[in-house]
């Protein structure tokens, strides 16, 4: 049999397989419809240190072979984030990775900060995602930026961090590398890309924000690419995700040089998805003759 | 308990222009008249299930009705399913109406595509010995209404074009009826205007109001927080798929966010 587990910055995963932030909140609507105990990690939606409120409706476009989002990032606050859903987290039987976003750097390690007994095995720093008009992007596409705000959450975090890197920018890897030098103990990659849908009826954007961020199986070639490229670049480890809605998708991202993987839009179209994956997964090592996906990840 | 399954297409048949009749087998699973199911057109190109409220139910044998428009590209494919065909289906999905009251005098409103759900809604409160006005208005061709009437409540039906019953819309219609306090909850769903004066009637004569409303949706279980719905809430974005899709009117804010 093979074995599937992964490790990333000391933290050891079942499997590789993690469910992407924002599309799973914290398990728990998920948890009468597929087993998380069988998942390598969930990760959650982004919790920031006050409540926010998102971004009107329509807040999901469908888009050929994706989805436009463009929630903006509503969340009840890192308080009821600890009373409600790290007591779930902590009993699921998977290892639970917290995203946190924030307006200003103190905002974002205020948020690590108040997470320290939160029973996280580690945080991930969303410095991309491109609903808030305020946040996220000015923090992902400016490499001092990214320095700035994962130095100030690292010092804070008690738990491993990763860096979770927006893939609109012009050279991901120089990003990758600045998140490094702030102290990342690991990257995942790729958020949403920015696009825009028209309902040509009504001459408007479907979005009432009217750009979103698109995910699903029509980002996946990018989303290979720029985990080639970074996980050549860094030398922490890489979390790949963009697309994947099977066991041979995640495969490719292992190749391109992941060392676990995370499934988000698949879970729209079917629960199951993380889980049957995780389970492709560890067929296609038996019927490979793989003992370790280590022998496998950055093949390519 | 939600169950995504594979169920079986046991009818689909065009009952108006561009509107089906679907019954589905498979699992069974308890629901109640408002809640809806996550119906999934397949193929890779469109990943997202579509939300479509159920038309009744016969839960001991898992059978779901589903009443619905071919509108777009999903649901068109949802329509061209023969007998026999599978269908994925995630069920059952959101609150519902809430249980009725001894001695209720309801009154269920409805416009188009927000009818089919309010005819189990009708088939409940009816059995339940409520007395229950149905008002109901259609564009032009109406459906469901002999099974509307074979419930025992008084049915009045509205077309905008005047070519059946009340000329207007089932607002119009409805605001003729209640202008005496003779309703204690007030039911709604179809176009959220309707919603919205069903709102403003049931208030004026004093009865509670509750409104099915639609929002897109991705995950349909309360996890992606796609499908917000304004409320004046302490919480302002609520989530359509979980916390509603039936809300007390009272709780929503009018004029953001329709969909159409
Ligand atoms: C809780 C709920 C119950 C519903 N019940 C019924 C019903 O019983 N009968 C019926 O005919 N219709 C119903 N609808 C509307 C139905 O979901 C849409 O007509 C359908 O999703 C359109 O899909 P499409 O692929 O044909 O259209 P497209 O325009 O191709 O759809 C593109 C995307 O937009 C979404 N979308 C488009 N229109 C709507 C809409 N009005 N509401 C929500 N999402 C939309 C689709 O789900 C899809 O994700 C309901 C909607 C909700 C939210
Ligand atoms: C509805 C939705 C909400 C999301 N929310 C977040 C979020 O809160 N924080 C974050 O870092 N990424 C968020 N993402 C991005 C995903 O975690 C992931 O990076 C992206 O969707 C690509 O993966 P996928 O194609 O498998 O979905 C969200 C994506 C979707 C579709």
């Amino acid at each position: 049999m093979a074995d599937t587990s992964v490790s990333l910055a000391g933290v050891t995963f079942k499997n590789p397989v993690i469910t992407a932030s924002g599309t799973f909140a914290s398990g728990r609507e998920y948890a009468e419809l597929t087993d998380l105990s069988r998942l390598g990690g969930i990760t959650t939606k982004g919790v920031s240190m006050e409540p926010w409120p998102g971004n009107p409706p329509p807040r999901v476009a469908e888009t050929y072979g994706g989805t436009l989002n463009s929630v903006g990032l509503q969340n009840p606050g890192v308080e009821r984030f600890l009373a409600e859903d790290a007591p779930f987290l902590r009993g699921c039987g998977a290892r639970v990775i917290v995203n946190i976003c924030g307006h200003t750097v103190d905002e974002y390690a205020a948020v690590a900060e108040a997470l320290a007994d939160s029973g996280a095995d580690m945080l991930e720093l969303n410095i991309s995602c491109p609903n808030v008009k305020r946040g996220g992007i000015a923090f992902g596409t400016d490499p001092e930026r990214v320095r700035e705000v994962t130095e100030a959450v690292r010092k804070k975090a008690r738990q491993p961090l990763i860096v979770k890197l927006s893939p609109n920018v012009t050279d991901i890897t120089e990003i990758a590398r600045a998140a490094e030098d702030g102290g990342a103990d690991a990257l995942s990659l790729i958020n949403t890309l920015l696009g825009m849908k028209i309902d040509i009826r009504r001459r408007r954007p479907v979005l009432a924000n009217a750009v979103g961020g698109l995910s699903g199986p029509a980002i996946m070639p990018v989303a290979v690419r720029m985990v080639w490229a970074v996980a050549k670049a860094a030398r922490v480890p890489v979390v790949g995700m963009g697309g994947i809605m099977t066991a041979r998708d995640a495969i490719e991202f292992i190749m391109a040089g992941a060392a676990a993987i995370a499934v988000g839009t698949a879970t729209f179209r079917d629960p199951n998805a993380a889980v049957s994956i995780a389970e492709g997964i560890e067929r296609f090592m038996d019927e490979n003759g793989i003992n370790s996906l280590s022998e496998i990840r950055g093949i390519v | 308990m939600k169950r995504y399954f594979d169920g079986i297409v046991h009818r689909n048949k065009r009952i108006a222009p561009g509107v089906f009749d679907m019954t589905v087998a498979g699992e069974a699973v308890a629901a109640r008249p408002g809640q809806f199911a996550m119906l999934y057109p397949g193929g890779d190109s469109r990943l997202l299930p579509r939300p479509i409220s159920f038309c009744g139910a016969d839960e001991k044998n898992g059978l779901y009705r589903f009443v619905y428009q071919a509108a777009g590209g999903g649901t068109t494919l949802l329509a061209a399913l023969e007998p026999g065909r599978t269908i994925r289906a995630l069920a059952p999905l959101g609150n519902g109406f809430p249980e009725t009251r001894p001695g209720e005098r309801a009154a269920i409103i409805g416009g188009g595509l927000g009818v089919p759900p309010l005819l189990w809604l009708t088939r409940s409160r009816a059995a339940s010995g409520a007395e229950v006005s149905v008002f109901l208005g259609f564009r032009s061709d109406p459906i469901l209404l002999r099974e509307f009437a074979e419930t025992g409540a008084g049915v009045s039906v509205s077309t905008d074009d005047g070519s059946m019953g009340f000329h207007g819309n089932a607002a119009d219609m409805f605001e003729n009826f209640a202008d005496e306090p003779a309703f204690d909850t007030v039911y709604a769903c179809g176009p959220k205007p309707l919603l919205a004066r069903a709102a403003g009637i049931a208030e004026k004569i004093r009865a509670a109001c509750y409104v099915s409303v639609e929002e897109r949706m991705a995950c349909g279980v309360g996890a992606c927080y796609c499908c917000a719905v304004e409320t004046r809430g302490e919480t302002k974005y609520r989530k359509c798929c979980a916390d509603g899709p039936v809300f007390d009117a009272k709780e929503l804010v009018w004029g953001a966010g329709a969909v159409g």
